[in-house]
């Protein structure tokens, strides 16, 4: 059992990483960046799973699209979740691509019933191909395409009650949502299928300007900013009540070096300890440096 | 929302985001540029010498491609990396058509695409059983060992030094046991050679069918040549060894 907090493995650390080999309780990889890749980012690979475990977090499965699913994608992606070890595979509850054109975004999904048939059809086809469990995430969005026939958690709980899988809590994305689109998130959460929960990601996130509604701003999902406050004080609420899962640092701008990096670890850690000492099950031990349970 | 409308609405904001059109969508900018950025991102990381010429003569040239490209074929690669291969692939004519460019442009973007290929390509897995080398057996080269031809010795210019002058160059690309990429600069006849091996002729058929493609005869020196060839790929680790037929 994979508990404790982990990082997204970046190339900007990986040497760092290598040489210095800091506590993290796992690696989260993107297999859209190894499939089909040599050379030495995919030797280090191998040499970080020596000592970390690794989950496997796609980008571009398109959950929510139209197109079937590609067979050579699907299956590459099988093989490296295996050759991996990873415990389970998590995409977006989002679409990505349309008549075979990649947008290689995170295009939203209405929350309408039809889709959750649709899209828990689908989670299911791909838990069948690659023969584990699949962990769904919630995205940011910034528009809601279409009617919408039920709330978000409504819909995140229907569906993953339906196709049988997991949920990827990304607590950024929800804190996102709630500001951009100004609802309680607190609510949110209490609808939401926590006890799906199996992983967690925290991030950054940046304002802009709103081109739509002049004089407003948004945020977004950038991932390129320390976690704020107000998004690890929504995490170390949750917690408590999805038990010790494992929670990422996801970091893709602005990527600092790796002391950074664990400091803000150390943040989220803190929050983190905390909070499973409120909960009702023992927290788990992290898996050490060179020791780690698969 | 019936699935049709809900398809015909992901078609439109995928042409929004595309920039196809500007149906008011809400926040479709946003998308727009999501996708833009990201698309950039990668050309600019992988042919980063191509696209600061691009940006130097030819202001705005680097977003347009991207945004023509995106408007036009599009991305069809699960793995981001691919990209630029796309774009290229569709958008180098156009790129050697643009007189604001220096004419090398489109070679130094093939060699940068060429040279990452060469860092990154998976390595096949070795046969079980290498027997040593003989002239009646195919020879087994390490993996990659990529050829390209290019249209100047683009690989040896530095920004600071005189602009390549056109000169048919054929590199052969190969990574080392540490995962260094290297090259080797091969003569037509090398290169004719590797390709003859590459296809798995056994090395008595490999040089004279390299002879016969490029209308040489098999003399003397042909054969010293095709024998500094072998050693020199042995001494670099690309010739494994041969497999029994």
């Amino acid at each position: 059992m994979i508990a404790g907090v982990g990082l997204g493995l970046r190339w900007e650390f990986l040497d760092e990483l290598l040489e210095e080999m800091p506590a993290l309780a796992f690696l989260e990889v993107s297999p859209e960046n190894y499939v089909g890749r040599g050379g030495f980012h995919r030797e280090r690979l191998s040499d970080l799973r020596e000592r970390y475990p690794i989950i496997t977090h796609g980008l571009t499965m398109s959950i929510g699209g139209f197109d079937p699913f590609g067979a050579e994608y699907m299956q590459s992606l099988a093989a490296f979740a295996r050759e991996v070890g990873t415990p389970w595979h998590s995409d977006h509850v989002c679409w990505s691509s349309l008549d075979g054109k990649l947008l290689h975004d995170l295009l939203p999904v209405a929350f309408t019933k039809a889709n959750v048939v649709r899209i828990a059809d689908r989670i299911k086809e791909a838990q069948d191909t690659l023969g584990m469990r699949m962990l769904v995430e919630n995205i940011s969005y910034y528009m809601h395409p279409g009617e919408r026939e039920m709330s978000e958690p409504e819909f995140l709980s229907e569906l993953c009650e339906r196709a049988d899988c997991g949920l990827m809590l990304d607590v950024n994305n929800a804190y996102v949502n709630s500001v951009n689109f100004g609802f309680n998130v607190d609510e949110w959460m209490a609808k939401a299928p926590l006890e799906r929960v199996a992983q967690m990601h925290v991030a950054g996130h940046a304002w802009f300007d709103d081109r739509d509604r002049e004089g407003h701003r948004l945020i977004v999902d950038t991932h390129g900013e320390d976690v704020t406050d107000p998004v690890l004080a929504l995490l170390g609420r949750v917690l408590p009540r999805t038990g010790p899962v494992p929670v990422l640092l996801e970091r893709d701008q602005n990527i600092p070096d790796l002391a950074g990096l664990m400091k803000e670890v150390g943040r989220i850690r803190a929050v983190y300890d905390a909070a499973i000492a409120q909960t009702e099950a023992p927290p788990v031990v992290q898996p050490s440096v060179t020791g780690v349970a698969r | 929302m019936s699935a049709t409308r809900e398809l015909d609405t992901a078609r439109a904001l995928h042409d929004a985001c595309v920039g196809l059109h500007h149906e008011a969508m809400p926040r479709a900018w946003l998308y727009r540029e999501l996708v833009q950025n990201n698309v950039r991102g990668v050309l600019r990381q992988l042919i980063p010498r191509a696209t600061a010429l691009m940006d130097e003569h030819a202001k705005g040239s680097v977003e347009a491609l991207v945004d023509d490209f995106l408007r036009g074929p599009g991305m069809r690669s699960h793995y981001m990396r691919e990209i630029p291969y796309e774009i290229f692939a569709w958008g180098k004519e156009r790129l050697a058509g643009d007189a604001r460019l220096p004419p090398y442009t489109v070679t130094l973007a093939a060699w940068e695409l060429f040279w990452f290929r060469v860092r990154i390509a998976e390595r096949t897995p070795r046969p079980d059983q290498l027997v040593d080398a003989a002239p009646h057996l195919p020879l087994v080269l390490e993996s990659p060992a990529l050829l390209e031809t290019f249209a100047c010795n683009i690989h040896a210019w530095e920004d600071d030094t005189p602009p390549p002058e056109p000169a048919e160059t054929i590199l052969l690309g190969y990574r080392d046991e540490k995962e260094e990429p290297k090259l080797f600069v091969l003569t037509p006849l090398a290169a004719a050679i590797v390709r003859e091996l590459q296809k798995g002729s056994a090395l008595a058929h490999a040089i004279p069918n390299a002879c016969k493609t490029l209308g040489l005869d098999l003399s003397q020196s042909v054969l010293n040549d095709s024998a500094r060839l072998l050693a020199d790929l042995s001494n670099a680790g690309i010739i494994l060894g041969a497999q029994q037929t």
